[in-house]
């Protein structure tokens, strides 16, 4: 039934973690380990996202923004002001998450085309502001030499260190958000997603859910960044750009707007197809343009709803016979 | 003196250049079961629009259960007892029968955040009740059966009666129906009327309803209100209202509104 | 950088600039409420179909070496049709889906046609040569690039040409009346989905023109779909979207704004001019300069 597959069973829960604990000793390639953790930090936008665009039915398609705010931030805070890493990543997720509150109380007014628009813009114009504001973030040259995390002493400094360190909070951040998912005020953030008026007149103060799932997006986004930041060293302002952000809508997409693994689906899926293409660079944007129609017109609920169709037709037919 | 739940004073709405609702006064006896009747475009469903706060009325007062809301947002209202359902089916399509039952039930939480990010006792015996009684009004209207399933994939006659289930979920004082009875086959209609006095009986919840159907009108009223044109033209016991000249009049001078017991069949 | 001295025939010249400009904008603002009326849906892809109009027009006048205005209206030609593709095979099957795919979706072909352009003709800026060769034309005090006339020129025939369209034929009215209640033109015997069809291939068409028309006097890149999208989507807004006149006249305004702040304020930033109009416009004014009352749900 679609319950089964929408929210966490335990089981397949389990089976996720054991693919996690398992990966890296079948993937004993550096090259591949770091593109799974750049999937890992990736799923943790996506987590949010999944929350505000497939729970809650709002559109975002300026994510990268966040992303970038928390990576900027986590910088700053851990090069020029000397904050250990372990500070500086719960900082950069609340302050982005601060910044989405606030610009989410007005930008959320807006509906449907008119928010991924006015979404689109914030996007470009944080990017500008990342480019330009060169005191904060060093601009267009980049800002070098952020520091790995330590952890007593130990510097984790390698793609295998690192994938240690992001396993757990990823796996955090899903029991989290699918906890909240599951709950009174994950319904209500749905009743928002499929009938803003009816949520309305039941109870559901429709402003204060968009604006929670948007903040914890942004939450979630800036906690991402930072993750990104210390990983590679370096940010460039413009990685964060519209492009980065339709990417980020489109592995939600493809994995299932509103699925429990949807995120991580469609992360696995297009990494895999961005690897896949790499020697067709030229044609990647092609393909990934295609990608996105034909996702939405064959595939609209993504591989979730898919694989949902098709265990709902299972499971119709054993139940015909009186439930 | 009697007690009325419900009671507006003078209340007025503006569109633009058109008056949808004109000095509009009408009490609401706790209790009752209160019909709205009118032709098309009277202004009844503007009504209950400015009374749940969707629209800012332009003048008048809206007094519930003795408090003055006027003006209050709907949210606040559906928590302060007000519920309602719509002319045109508003569920929650892609949740389950007993989601929507349950986010009428929720109105009452504070949705704090952390709380609903681990897994308490608490919470879960909080879901437990909340459970419970979305099945026993589930188990009223008919439709605990189809509690797993899918909200959009009921058959129109239950979503209508799904949608009563919801509203009832809030616990309201009244209960605001608009044409409920709309595209209902004969059968389902029986159904309707029963549905109807339960929740008066059985619940104590007022019943303010907007109809087309005479028929079901005149078994279920006890007090009914005519609107025409945003203005009330007729308001009393169900008999006498039925064949006040004016009511008559307003319904049969559209030449090309139907008379109101034809339109049982639509 | 900002003028101090401010002569009367620079203001003139800043203003038929802007409204040369404005004209433009309003192009593919008419494209955006043309397609939004018919088919309900906000086309992502607009300001390509401007960026399409501009290179196949480059194209047929530097390399097909027909006459400029000859390649004018075959670069819209071709590029209403790129419009009808797109219609036929991607909206058409949409049309019942939840708004935010189709905004997903336009999207998506945006990136394509970006894309595929950007692998034809490059990511280098490429220049339209003088067309209308480079002495300005006098009037009275005030020197006028040629190429500002024609565009206002241009412009204007082709909305006037628009207005006469759904005003006086029976192929406009009839795209006017699917456009109100698809239903009900249905049974009075309208094709509607020629119409969709023919509404599609109007808003891609003067998208097209606005674009060959800005060839001559800005540079021609596989990019400049981007900004006239977002230009042309904060002029409809400001006009009030969904109204035809609404387009024109926040087009115009947008241009004019935006020409004398270049001028006037700073040059830098003339392109945030149309994105803090947008802003401004959606949380204060929804319903713009002429917009039809919309409602809150």
């Amino acid at each position: 039934m679609k319950k089964a597959v929408r929210f966490i069973s335990k089981r397949s829960a389990l089976l996720w973690v054991l693919l996690l604990i398992a990966a890296p000793f079948v993937v004993r390639n550096p090259y591949y380990l770091q593109l799974l953790n750049s999937a890992l930090i990736l799923i943790i936008v996506a987590v949010g996202l999944n929350l505000l665009t497939g729970f809650t039915g709002q559109i975002s398609l300026g994510h990268a923004a966040f992303v970038g705010i928390g990576a900027y931030i986590s910088a700053y805070l851990s090069v020029t002001m000397g904050f250990s890493f372990w500070l500086a990543l719960p900082l950069s997720g609340l302050i982005t998450g601060l910044l989405g509150y606030l610009l989410g109380r007005s930008v959320l007014k807006l509906k449907g085309a008119y928010l991924a628009i006015a979404s689109i813009g914030v996007g470009e114009i944080t990017m500008l502001v990342l480019v330009n504001w060169t005191k904060f973030t060093h601009g267009a040259e980049g800002f070098k030499g952020i520091p790995s995390p330590r952890f007593f002493g130990l510097a984790i400094n390698s793609g295998l260190r690192y994938y240690w360190l992001l396993v757990p909070i990823v796996i955090t951040i899903y029991w989290l958000i699918n906890t909240l998912v599951d709950s009174e005020l994950g319904r209500a953030l749905r009743s928002v997603r499929d009938e803003e008026t009816a949520a309305e007149f039941m109870g559901v103060d429709v402003t204060k859910m968009k604006v929670l799932a948007f903040t914890i997006s942004a939450v979630l986004a800036g906690i991402a960044g930072s993750l990104l930041a210390h990983m590679y060293g370096y940010l460039s302002p413009f990685s964060f750009n519209f492009t980065e952000s339709v990417s980020y809508l489109m592995m939600v997409l493809a994995g299932g707007l509103g699925f429990t693994w949807g995120p991580v689906l469609g992360v696995l899926l297009l990494t895999s197809a961005k690897e896949l293409f790499r020697s067709f660079n030229q044609y990647q944007l092609v393909i990934y343009g295609l990608m996105l129609i034909g996702v939405i017109v064959f595939m609209p609920k993504g591989i979730s709803g898919f694989l949902a169709g098709l265990s709902t037709r299972v499971i119709h037919r054993s139940h015909d016979d009186g439930r | 003196m009697a007690d009325n739940v419900l009671e507006t004073k003078a209340l007025t709405k503006r569109f633009g250049g058109l008056t949808a609702l004109s000095k509009f006064d009408i009490k609401v006896e706790r209790g009752s079961i209160h019909a709205i009747i009118g032709p098309n475009g009277s202004g009844k469903t503007t009504f209950f629009n400015v009374i749940t706060g969707l629209y800012v009325s332009d003048k008048g007062r809206v007094i519930f259960c003795g408090k003055d809301v006027t003006g209050t947002v709907p949210h606040k209202m559906a928590r302060l007892g007000m519920g309602r359902t719509f002319q045109t089916i508003f569920l929650f399509k892609e949740m389950t029968v007993l989601e929507n039952v349950l986010i009428g039930l929720q109105c009452k939480s504070d949705y704090n955040l952390f709380q609903n990010m681990v897994t308490t006792r608490k919470r879960i015996s909080y879901e437990k009740t909340l459970h419970e009684r979305a099945e026993e009004l589930l188990s009223f209207v008919g439709l605990y059966d189809q509690r797993e399933n899918l909200a959009r994939n009921l058959p129109y006659g239950k979503q209508r009666l799904l949608e009563i289930a919801r509203a009832m979920g809030l616990s309201p004082s009244i209960i605001l129906l608009d044409e409920p009875a709309a595209g209902m086959n004969p059968q389902e209609t029986i159904e309707l009327v029963e549905c109807v006095r339960a929740i008066r009986d059985r619940y104590d919840t007022t019943v303010l309803i907007i109809e087309h159907n005479m028929k079901l009108v005149m078994q279920l009223a006890d007090v009914i209100t005519c609107l025409d044109h945003g203005t009330k033209i007729a308001c009393g016991l169900p008999k006498v209202v039925a064949n006040d000249p004016k009511v008559v009049e307003a319904y049969l001078g559209l030449a090309r509104e139907k008379r109101p017991e034809a339109r049982s069949a639509v | 950088m900002s003028d101090l001295k401010i002569d009367p025939s620079d203001i003139l010249q800043v203003i038929v600039g802007g409204l040369a400009i404005g004209c433009v904008y309003a192009l593919v603002a008419l494209g955006f409420t043309i397609i939004s009326n018919a088919l309900h849906l906000i086309n992502f892809a607009q300001g390509d179909m401007y960026m399409l109009g501009a290179v196949f027009g480059l194209t047929f006048f530097t390399q097909v070496r027909m006459p400029y205005f000859v390649s004018l209206v075959t670069a819209a030609l071709v590029t209403a049709l790129v419009g009808v593709c797109i219609e036929r095979t991607i909206f058409r099957p949409l049309r019942n889906s939840p708004p935010l795919n189709m905004v997903i979706a336009t999207i998506g072909i945006s990136i394509t046609i970006r894309a595929v352009a950007l692998l034809i003709w490059g990511s280098q800026a490429m220049s339209f040569p003088a067309v209308f060769g480079s002495v300005p034309v006098k009037i009275g005090s005030i020197r006028i690039m040629p190429d500002y006339l024609w565009i206002l020129g241009i412009a204007v025939a082709a909305m006037v040409a628009l207005q006469f369209f759904f005003k006086k034929t029976l192929t406009g009215k009839a795209m006017n009346a699917t456009a109100q209640n698809r239903n009900a033109a249905s049974m009075m015997g309208i094709n509607i989905f020629r119409s969709d069809s023919l509404a599609a291939a109007i808003s891609a068409g003067l998208g097209g023109i606005g674009g060959v028309l800005v060839g001559p006097v800005f540079f021609v890149e596989t990019t400049m779909g981007a900004s006239a999208a977002l230009k042309g989507f904060a002029a409809a807004v400001l006009g009030g979207f969904g109204s035809v006149p609404g387009a024109i006249v926040g087009g115009v305004v947008l241009g004019l704004a935006e020409n004398l702040s270049a001028t006037f304020i700073s040059s830098t930033y003339r392109d945030a001019v149309a994105f803090v109009i947008l802003i401004g416009v959606l949380i204060f004014r929804p319903n713009g300069i002429l917009g039809k009352k919309v409602l809150r749900a």
